[in-house]
C-alpha cells in the first residue's frame, strides 16, 4: 500500500499521530551546549533510534527522521549529506524494530531570509531544497516541511518535493498569537496556496502553546478542506538559569489536543518540550475519534500576506498593462522596473484588492519580463497577482514567482488553448479567467457566450481544477459598435452564475470605447455590472468616477457595513486642508512649505501654458535650492528639506507623464547602492529623491548590492557617477573592494561615498573621489562637476 | 497620548522646529507602527565567570574579552543576554515608503528606532524587578566599542531568537529585521558603572550627535 493510501485509510478511521520533539529527547540523553542535534546521527545512532522507537511504542504513527536542520546552507563545510542518510537509517531501523510506522524526512527552514528582505534567491532555496530530496527520496516514506515562516520559501521545498519525486507532503508554519507567521503570512494564505500546490496536509507547528491554539485551529477548521496538522510546543517556555522548560504537563497537554480534534485537526504530535510521555497520553485522550472532512469550496485569492477572499465584487487594478498605454509600453520595452512598481503603488493606495501584470509588447521576452514584474510588484505591495498574458511561458513564469495563490488571465473556448494553459493553473493551484471567445470570434448570443463558459468549464473539470477556482469573462463590448450587445453580456454575467456556479469578471472601460464623454458611460455600465453580479471589476482605480461607483454600489448591495468605506472616502475628499491666504502662492512657495495638494493643483494650471521642463528650470529647481540653503544655514531642518523634496517629487511625476520621452532633458546619470552586506538604505533612499528632483537620472540598484553587480550595471549604464553608502563599520571593506573593481572597468567615473561610518579621512583611505556628509552637499559637488 | 516618545524620535530625526504638518505624519505613522509591530523579547539569564580579563559564560561558547565590558561591568556573577525585535513588516513598511514618502520613511524610521529602544529598557526593568538583590549594568551591545559583531550569531543562535522571534544574522552580522536589538546586561553584587566612553568607541570619528552612547 502507498504511504498516502495507508495515511487516508487510518484517517478515515481515526486520528493520526505524529511523533513528538527530538531535541528535547535528546537533551535529556545528554545533548551537549552548542552540539546540533543531527550529529547524533552519526556519532550515537542508537540514541536516535531509541527515541523513534519510543515515539512508536507510545502510539505515533509517524516518525520524523532527525534531519530539520541539515542542509547546505545551515551547515556549510559539514557532511550534512551524511546526516541527512544516517538520520533516515536510524528512523528505518527502529520501525522496522518496531514492526511498523511511517518514516517522514523532516525539513525546517534554511536559516536565512529570502529575497527581498534578505539574500536567499526562490531559486537558491529550490535548489537547497530539491538537492535533500534528491539523496533521500528513495528512502523515506513522506516529507515534513516544518518551523517555516516564509511562504514563498515554503513554495520554493513544496515545489522542489513535488518535481522531483512522487511523495506526499506535510506542511507546517509557526504562528504568533494572532495567526500569523513572523514572515507576515497568515493561516489562511498558508492553507490557500498550500491545498493549491498539492500538499496533502497543512498546518502548523511550534512556537505556541496548545492553550493559546483555540482561535487559530477555529480558523483552519473554516478554510481547510484537507486535513490538518497540530503540533505545538509542550506549554509557554519559561526560563530559568538559561534552561527552558515548558509549562504544559502531558496529562494537560492531551486534553488540549483532544479539544482540538473535536474541533477538526486531524492529525496531532507535539514540538518543543515533548516527550514519549506526551504523545503516550495525546494517543490516550484521542482514542476512538475521527474527523469528517468537508470541500469548503472557497474561491480566494493570497499574497504572501494579505489573504482575500472573492466573496464580494472586487477590484482588479488594470493600470501594469501596455495596451493603450504608451509609457507603460516604454517601462517594459526600457526595463524600467521603478515605473511599473510605481503603477502597482499607485493602485493600492487607490484600493485595487489584486494586481493585474501583463508584459505583453512585441519583440522582448516576456517569461522574463513577467518574471522580473512580478518579483518587483511583490517585493513592494502585498496585493494577490493576476498573471495576464496569452503566453505560456509567461504564465509559468508568473505563476512560480509570484509567492501567493494567483489568477490566470485567461483562456479561451479553443482547445489548443485549454490544453497549454489549464495544466499550469492545476500545478500552482491558481485561479483562471475563462473567455467566452473562440476560434469562430465573439459570439453575438447569449446562448453562444454560455455555450463557450460551459466547455471551458468543462475542460477545467479535465484537469481537477475546482469550480470555485473558475472565473468567466462574459466579454465588454463596445457600445458605440455594438449597442445591442451591452445587456446580453450583463445577462450572460446572471446567467453564468446561476448555471454553472462560478465566478465572473469584466474589463468595464471597453463599453465606451469612441464614445463622448466616456468617463459617464464606464460608470453607468460598471455600476450596471455590479447589479448584475460581477464580481471582479477590472478597472483604473485611480479614476474617481470608477471609484465612487464602486464604493456607493458596496453601501448600498450591503457589502460595506455601516458604510464605514463609503464615510471614510467620502470624508476624505471633502477635508483636504488648505491653508488661508489671500494670496494666490506660487508653486515654489507651495514646495518651500510642502503644500503638497496645492502644489499639485498650482503644476496642472501651469502645465495649461508652460512646458513641464520650464516648470522644472524655473520654479522647481530655484525653489529647492532656497530649502537647500536655509537647511546648510541651519535656519531649515532635515524634515522639512525632506518634505519639500517629497512635495517637489510629486510634482515631478506629474510633469514627466506631460512630457513625450524624446523631449525629457535629463543631467548626468547617476548610480545608486548600498554595498555589499549593508542593509540600511535610508539615506541613500533621501540621496535618490533629492537628485532625482534636480533632474539627474537615477539608477538605483538598492541595497546590500555585491561587487560584481555593482560592476556589471555600472557596464552597462556607463553612470557618470557612483555613490555608495554604508552605516556599519563591517561594510566599510565592502564599499573598498567596490571602488577597486570599479576603477578597474572605469577610471573617470566619479565615485562619491556616504553613511554614517564614513569622513572625508576615511573615504580617501579606502579610494573615493568626494565624501559629502548629506544630500545637500552632495547636490553641490554635482553642480560643480562638468 | 502617545505611546512612544517623539521628542527622541525628533532627535534622531534632526528637528529643530516642529511644524503642525510634522505632528501630523508622527501621529500617522506611530499609529501606523503600533498597528503593524509585533514586538518580541527575549533574556535568558547565564552564570558567568571572569577570569583574565574575560567573561566567560557558562553552558555556552561565548566569552566577553572586550574593555568596554570590563569597565562596565563591575564584578558581575550573572549575565543576560537579549534580543528585541519589532519584526519584518515595520521594515517592509519603511522600505514602501522610501517609494512613496521619504518623510514618512524618516518619521516611520525614527520612531521603531525609539520604540525598540523602549522595548528594550521594558526588557531591562523586568529583569531588574526579577533580580532586586542584584545591581544591574548598563546593556551593551555587539558592535558597540570593542565588543565585536562577531557575536552576534552565537548570540541569536544560543537565544534560539530565529526560531522564537524571526531574527536572522546575515553574512556581515547584520541582524535582520533591522529594528532589533541585542545586547550583554549583567548583573552583580557591587554598583555598577553607568557611563560610555567615545574615546574608546570603534565609531569614535562618526561625528554623530544622535547616538544614544555619546550622552556622556
Amino acid at each position: 500500500m502507498k504511504t498516502m493510501d495507508k495515511i487516508n485509510d487510518i484517517l478515515s478511521k481515526r486520528i493520526l499521530v505524529l511523533d513528538g520533539a527530538m531535541g528535547t529527547m535528546l537533551q535529556m540523553q545528554g545533548l551537549g551546549v552548542g552540539v546540533k542535534p543531527e550529529t547524533y546521527n552519526i556519532t550515537d545512532p542508537k540514541i536516535v533510534e531509541k527515541i523513534h522507537f519510543d515515539y512508536l511504542s507510545a502510539g505515533a504513527d509517524i516518525i520524523y527522521a532527525n534531519t530539520f536542520g541539515a542542509n547546505s546552507l545551515k551547515m556549510k563545510g559539514e557532511d550534512y549529506k551524511g546526516m541527512i542518510l544516517a538520520g533516515i537509517k536510524c528512523a528505518r531501523d527502529a520501525v522496522e524494530k518496531f514492526g511498523s510506522g511511517i518514516v517522514a524526512l523532516d525539513i525546517g527552514s534554511l536559516g536565512e531570509l529570502m529575497e527581498p528582505m534578505g539574500d536567499l534567491s526562490f531559486d537558491n532555496a529550490y535548489e537547497v531544497f530539491k538537492e535533500i530530496i534528491d539523496i533521500s527520496k528513495d528512502k523515506v516514506d513522506i516529507v515534513v516541511l516544518e518551523t517555516i515562516s516564509d511562504l514563498y520559501e515554503l513554495k520554493a521545498g513544496v515545489l522542489a518535493v513535488k518535481e522531483n519525486s512522487d511523495l506526499s507532503i506535510i506542511v507546517t508554519m509557526s504562528f504568533d498569537e494572532k495567526g500569523r507567521t513572523f514572515a507576515g503570512c497568515p493561516v489562511e494564505s498558508m492553507v490557500a496556496v498550500m491545498e493549491g500546490l498539492g500538499v496533502n496536509a497543512v498546518g502548523l507547528n511550534c512556537s505556541l502553546a496548545p492553550s493559546q491554539l483555540r482561535p487559530i485551529v477555529a480558523r483552519l477548521a473554516s478554510v481547510c478542506s484537507i486535513p490538518f496538522v497540530l503540533k505545538p510546543n509542550a506549554g509557554l517556555p519559561i526560563i530559568e538559569r538559561g534552561v527552558t522548560r515548558f509549562d504544559e504537563d502531558a496529562e494537560s497537554f492531551g486534553t488540549l489536543m483532544s479539544e482540538y480534534v473535536d474541533m477538526g485537526a486531524s492529525i496531532v504530535g507535539g514540538c518543543c518540550g515533548t516527550t514519549s510521555d506526551y504523545i503516550s497520553n495525546l494517543k490516550g485522550k484521542i482514542e476512538g475519534k475521527r474527523v469528517t472532512l468537508t470541500n469548503k469550496q472557497i474561491t480566494n485569492v493570497s499574497s504572501g500576506t494579505k489573504y482575500q477572499e472573492i466573496n464580494k465584487p472586487l477590484i482588479v487594478g488594470e493600470r501594469i498593462n501596455p495596451t493603450g498605454k504608451k509609457l507603460m509600453r516604454e517601462a517594459i520595452i526600457n526595463n524600467d522596473f521603478g515605473y511599473i512598481e510605481m503603477q502597482a503603488i499607485e493602485q493600492n493606495e487607490a484600493g485595487a484588492h489584486i494586481l493585474d501584470i501583463n508584459m505583453g509588447v512585441p519583440n522582448i521576452d516576456e517569461p522574463i519580463m513577467m518574471r522580473k514584474a512580478v518579483c518587483q510588484v511583490q517585493s513592494i505591495v502585498d496585493l494577490p497577482l493576476q498573471i495576464d498574458s496569452s503566453n505560456a511561458g509567461a504564465i509559468e513564469k508568473g505563476l512560480r514567482y509570484a509567492v501567493g495563490k494567483s489568477i490566470v488571465n485567461s483562456v479561451n473556448g479553443e482547445r489548443e488553448v485549454l490544453e497549454k494553459v489549464l495544466p499550469l493553473v492545476a500545478k500552482y493551484g491558481a485561479l483562471v479567467v475563462g473567455l467566452t471567445i473562440d476560434n469562430h470570434g465573439v459570439p453575438k448570443t447569449l446562448e453562444e457566450r454560455l455555450s463557450i463558459a460551459k466547455r471551458i468549464i468543462e475542460a477545467c473539470d479535465e484537469y481537477n481544477i475546482p469550480r470555485h477556482n473558475i472565473i468567466i469573462d462574459c466579454l465588454t463590448l463596445t457600445a458605440g459598435a455594438e449597442q445591442e450587445q451591452a445587456m446580453i453580456t450583463l445577462d450572460a454575467i446572471k446567467e453564468v452564475k446561476s448555471r454553472y456556479g462560478v465566478k465572473t469578471t469584466l474589463g468595464v472601460s471597453n463599453i465606451s470605447f469612441g464614445l463622448p464623454e466616456r468617463a459617464v458611460v464606464n460608470r453607468t455600465f460598471f455600476a450596471m455590472a455590479l447589479s448584475s453580479g460581477l464580481d471582479l471589476a477590472i478597472i483604473n482605480p485611480n479614476l474617481a468616477p470608477m471609484k465612487e461607483s464602486y464604493l456607493a454600489y458596496m453601501l448600498l448591495a450591503n457589502h460595506d457595513k455601516n458604510g464605514e468605506e463609503y464615510i471614510k472616502s467620502a470624508t476624505n475628499n471633502i477635508i483636504e486642508p488648505k491653508e488661508k491666504s489671500d494670496k494666490k502662492r506660487t508653486l515654489g512657495e507651495c514646495i518651500i512649505k510642502s503644500l503638497e495638494t496645492e502644489a499639485m493643483q498650482i503644476t496642472k494650471e501651469y502645465l495649461r501654458d508652460i512646458s513641464g521642463l520650464v516648470i522644472i528650470d524655473k520654479h522647481i529647481i530655484p525653489a529647492l535650492n532656497i530649502v537647500g540653503e536655509g537647511y546648510e544655514k541651519g535656519s531649515i531642518f532635515l524634515p522639512q528639506l525632506i518634505s519639500s523634496s517629497d512635495v517637489a517629487k510629486k510634482v515631478c511625476d506629474l510633469i514627466k507623464v506631460n512630457i513625450p520621452a524624446n523631449e525629457r532633458k535629463e543631467k548626468c546619470k547617476i548610480m545608486l547602492a548600498t554595498v555589499e552586506g549593508d542593509v540600511h538604505d535610508i539615506g541613500k533612499n533621501i540621496v535618490k529623491t533629492v537628485l532625482q528632483n534636480y533632474g539627474y537620472e537615477i539608477v538605483d540598484l538598492g541595497r546590500n548590492v555585491p561587487v560584481d553587480v555593482v560592476v556589471k550595471e555600472v557596464i552597462k549604464h556607463r553612470p557618470r557617477v557612483l555613490g555608495l553608502s554604508a552605516l556599519m563599520t563591517t561594510t566599510v571593506a565592502n564599499m573598498k573592494r567596490t571602488i577597486e573593481k570599479v576603477k578597474e572597468i572605469d577610471n573617470d567615473i566619479i565615485i562619491c561615498v556616504g553613511g554614517a561610518v564614513l569622513t572625508s579621512s576615511v573615504a580617501k583611505e579606502i579610494g573615493a573621489d568626494h565624501y559629502t556628509k548629506d544630500p545637500r552637499e552632495l547636490t553641490v559637488l554635482l553642480s560643480t562637476l562638468s | 497620548m502617545s505611546v512612544i516618545d517623539y521628542s527622541q524620535a525628533y532627535a534622531y530625526m534632526k528637528v529643530g522646529n516642529v511644524t503642525p504638518q510634522l505632528e501630523n505624519i508622527m501621529v500617522e505613522m506611530e499609529r501606523e507602527l503600533l498597528s503593524i509591530a509585533t514586538p518580541r523579547k527575549i533574556a535568558k539569564l547565564y552564570e558567568v565567570e571572569h577570569i583574565d580579563d574575560s567573561y566567560i559564560i557558562k553552558g555556552t561558547d561565548i566569552v566577553l574579552k572586550s574593555n568596554d565590558i570590563n569597565r562596565l561591568f563591575n564584578n558581575v556573577d550573572v549575565i543576560a543576554m537579549e534580543c528585541i525585535t519589532l519584526g519584518i513588516a515595520v521594515d517592509k513598511r519603511i522600505d514602501y515608503y522610501s517609494r512613496t514618502s521619504v518623510m514618512r520613511m524618516i518619521a516611520l524610521d525614527a520612531l521603531a528606532n525609539v520604540y525598540v529602544e523602549q522595548m528594550a529598557n521594558e526588557l531591562s526593568k523586568e529583569l531588574q524587578a526579577d533580580n532586586t538583590d542584584k545591581y544591574m549594568t548598563v546593556r551593551y551591545s555587539p558592535g558597540y566599542g570593542d565588543l565585536p559583531m562577531l557575536l552576534q550569531p552565537q548570540l541569536i543562535s544560543e537565544l534560539n531568537a530565529t526560531k522564537r522571534a524571526g531574527v536572522i544574522v546575515n553574512t556581515n552580522n547584520l541582524m535582520i529585521p533591522l529594528k532589533t536589538i541585542t545586547a550583554f546586561q549583567g548583573f552583580g553584587d557591587k554598583p555598577q558603572p553607568i557611563d560610555y566612553d567615545c574615546n574608546n568607541c570603534l565609531l569614535k570619528e562618526c561625528g554623530s550627535d544622535i547616538c544614544p552612547r555619546r550622552k556622556s
